[in-house]
Formats: structure tokens, sequence, C-alpha cells
């Protein structure tokens, strides 16, 4: 039916008394006809191809038929008749350009099944191998893609990427996580820094220390040895497990030369000017009322040297600003050894430990005018680490074990 | 006449070609209700909103119906829309 469109397609009107003869010679000489409809008994309409027409005049001349063309369909005479609108035809030329040109490009990227993985993170190995919204879909190559995928992200089981119409398609299946086995080995936990105990929570294993027990580095928390006999009448060996938290204390130092504190106070006025410099003349140069001020300028050539008009626009911007004093250097001096003595201390802070307090000490030195200041840094944090039990300690409970068990 | 038909649908059915390629025998074939077509036609009898009569080899196809169209009228197949209610054939 397209090839018929394209070819062109006559609605005509045959009237005549014999109209089922008339179907039947089109018949027998190969002329199909599409839609016919009689709507009289001497009146009949249908569509034919553009092409039998002449054969239909041929054999009408023996029925003698009254044929009347009704209308005209198909491509053929559509562009007949949007042949002479020029600018109709340049539209919708650019409109299909356009339209072709949009829809070849990604507009959107959905990302389903992602737990673990975060889409930021598929979305990097996406643009890094060249694909990303805007990009054309010819250019993407969905295997290349999802091998990417699946070897930056380890957590990646299955992938797959498709597109649909504008849309990228990346669907993820990740990897199941297996349980972790439980540590069993006999082990302690040990302090890993000074401090001071403030909870202890033993899961497993003997406690050897009790809030408010100053502890020291390597010191047992919590012991793995149940270096007793217990309710059951045995000695234990166990993986110790349990939370520690203690108050540790941080010390940071920072000096700063007070000289190097800026003077200036910017009081936030300021004031754009635009000058225009030809022919060794400036115009539009004005005074300027401020009594301490800045000034940052921006030359645009108009014209490139050597021309015949050598025109330069300048612009200027004059800030204004006041002279601090002694005081308010120093004041600006210790706000910033307050962060600068926080941030050395708190290098050695672990991720996620509470500060408690903080406190700073700050020494004046008149001769080289530099302040330097100590700080001590409170935090309350997780101390305890696992050690495992030595062979020799496992060796004497076993021991003592098997000489009360003989007993 | 009508044994060399039986004849040649007797070969053909062992062949295993079918019988509307091999001989003339039309093929009627019916999309739910409102739609027909009729292959190996030896043209029209008669054609109004309410009937059509279709010629073949076999004898007469007579469809009865309402809004009757010949939606593709060719020299090997009629395709009929509309509301059909009977199908008869006559010798």
């Amino acid at each position: 039916m397209l090839s018929e469109y394209i070819k062109g397609l006559l609605a005509v009107s045959i009237e005549g008394v014999n109209l089922e003869r008339f179907i039947n010679k089109c018949n027998a000489a190969g002329v199909l006809l599409y839609n016919v409809n009689r709507e009289r008994y001497d009146l009949m309409f249908c569509r034919v191809k553009y092409g039998d027409m002449k054969l239909i005049a041929q054999l009408n001349r023996e029925l003698k038929c009254r044929i009347k063309i009704k209308g005209r369909y198909g491509l053929r005479f559509l562009m007949h008749r949007i042949s002479r609108r020029k600018a109709f035809i340049v539209g919708m030329a650019m409109f299909i350009v356009f339209i072709t040109v949009m829809s070849s490009s990604i507009w959107r990227i959905d990302i389903s099944g992602t737990d673990r993985i975060t889409p930021t993170q598929v979305i990097e190995v996406i643009n890094g191998m060249g694909a990303g919204v805007g990009i054309f879909k010819t250019r993407c190559d969905t295997k290349t893609l999802e091998l990417a995928i699946k070897k930056e992200l380890s957590d990646v089981d299955w992938v797959i990427v498709e597109f649909h119409g504008v849309v990228m398609n990346i669907r993820i299946i990740e990897s199941v996580q297996g349980v972790e086995r439980e540590d069993k080995t006999p082990a302690s936990i040990v302090s890993e820094v000074n401090g001071e105990i403030v909870s202890i929570n033993a899961l497993r294993g003997d406690k050897k220390v009790f809030v408010g027990s100053k502890v020291k580095v390597g010191q047992v928390l919590i012991d793995g040895i149940y270096d007793r006999l217990n309710q059951h009448g045995f000695y234990k060996l166990e993986n110790a497990q349990g939370s520690i938290i203690a108050r540790v204390n941080y010390s940071g130092s920072a000096e700063i030369c007070i000289d190097d504190i800026d003077k200036r106070a910017f009081t936030g006025k300021e004031k754009t000017v635009y000058t225009l410099e030809m022919f060794g003349k400036t115009f539009g140069k004005t005074d300027i009322e401020y009594e301490n001020y800045t000034e940052e300028t921006k030359t645009y050539n108009l014209f490139k040297k050597g021309r015949l008009f050598p025109i330069k626009a300048t612009k200027t911007v004059y800030k204004e600003y006041n002279i601090k004093s002694d005081g308010e250097q120093y004041q600006e001096a210790q706000d910033k050894l307050l962060n600068m003595a926080y941030n050395d201390a708190k290098r050695l802070i672990p991720i996620g430990a509470q500060t408690e307090s903080q406190s700073i000490e700050y020494v004046y030195d008149n001769v080289t005018r530099t302040l330097s200041a100590e700080t001590l840094v409170t935090a309350l944090h997780e101390i305890g680490v696992k050690r495992p039990l030595e062979q020799a300690e496992i060796d004497y409970i076993k021991t003592k074990a098997e000489g009360t068990k003989n007993e | 006449m009508n044994k060399l038909r039986l004849f040649i649908g007797k070969i053909t059915a062992k062949l295993g070609v079918p019988e509307e390629i091999a001989s003339d025998t039309p093929r009627i074939t019916m999309l739910g209700l409102n739609s027909l077509t009729v292959e190996n036609h030896k043209g029209l009898i008669e054609y109004s909103h309410d009937t059509v009569r279709i010629k073949t080899s076999f004898g007469i196809i007579c469809i009865d119906g309402s809004d009757l169209l010949l939606d593709v009228m060719s020299s090997g197949a009629v395709a009929v829309s509309g509301k059909i209610y009977h199908i008869m054939t006559a010798k």
C-alpha cells in the first residue's frame, strides 16, 4: 500500500448501468480497484492507481460509463502541491534533520538495581568511556560499556546497557555478599592510646579495666584468657569482643607572624570606571574619593595594533579599604591560630570521634612579632584493638587446664 | 472435467502441494465477522451494500450482510469488509 501511496491514488466515481461488468473488465485487464463502495444501483466510488487511469479510460470506451476524478491522494500529488512553497520545504527538511540529530543523542540515563553501588559511580565509569548525556548513541558501544562497568565496579555481577529512544537504560545486578565468618582465634583487646576509660562493655572475654581507669598504650582491656576456674570448673580461651570508649587528649600547635596578617579591611564599597583611550588621549577619567583603595584594571583592545583606529577600552574597579589597628590584627591572628591549631590536633583524632572540650593558650613574642598557640583537644572514641594471643599464653592456659582435670 | 479436478486434487494432496495452488479451487478466508477474502475467483456477479455474489470455478459464493465494501478487487482475490451475516454457496 505504501508503494501505491508514493505513486499516487485517484478517487473516482463511476456512473453506469452495469457496474459489475466494469469491475470484471478491470480485473481481466489487471487493474486493481480499492475501497469499492456502491452508492446507488448506477453509481460507485473506488480508488485506482494513477498509472491505471489510462487503461480504465480505454476499457470504458465499450461500456460508456461516466468516470469522474473526485480526489487525488499520495506523495506524487502532495509533492506537486508543495513544490512551489520553497520555504516550507526548507523548513520541513530542517525540522527532519533537527529531529534526527536530537533523537540520535542520549538525553537521560536511567540506572536501576543499585544498592551498594551509587549511580554516581556508574555515571563516572560511563563518562570515562566517552559516553553520557549529550553524546551520540552511535558513539556508545553498549558491549564495551558493560565490560567497563563490570571491570571498574567489582560489586557488579551482571549488567546490561540498552537504549530506549533517547534514554540509556542501565540495569545492574549486584553480587551477593556472603556472611562474614566469625573469628574464633583467641585474642585480647588492648588499648592503642593513653586515655581514661569512659565506658566499657565486654561482650566476650575477661574485663580487665573499669570506668575511670587510666590506661596506657598496649594495656589489655578485655582479656581473651579466663585465668581462673569458671562456674563449670575449667579455664577458657576466647576471642575477646566489646566496646571501650575512652577520653583521650590530643595536642596541636601553630604560629603566625602578625605582619603576615593583611592590614587592609575592605569596607565593601567599590567603584567601576570605564575609560576609552585613542590617539594617545584618555576619555572618561574620574576622581576617586576613597582615601585608601585598590585598583583592578582590565584592558580590551577594540582594534588590533597597527590598524587605522587603535582604540583601547579599560575597566578599572576601585575598592575602598581601611587600615587595621594592631588590636584588630592581633584578634584576627588569634582567630586564625585557633583553627590552625585545632586542625593540627585533628590530624591525630580518629574519624567519628566526639570532641568533648578544647583549650588554647597563646604566647606572643615581641621581638619577632610572632603569635603561637598550643591547643589541647579532649576527644571520646573507641580505643580497643585486637591482639591475637601468643602461643606461649595459649600453651600455658592449656597446661593449667589439663592439670586441673588430672586433679 | 470434475473427474480431472478430483484426480489432480488427489495427486497434489499426495505431493503435499496446497490444493488452491495446484488447481483453481477457491479459498475463502474469514477474519472475525467483518472481513472476508475470496481467492481464485472468476469475477463479480453482483455487488451492493447488502449482497456480494462472486463467481468461482465450483459455483457461486453469496455473501449477505450490511455496509459491505470491496476493499481490494483484483483478478486473484476479492476482499470484502462490513457486517457479514450469511455466506452461501450455489452451483
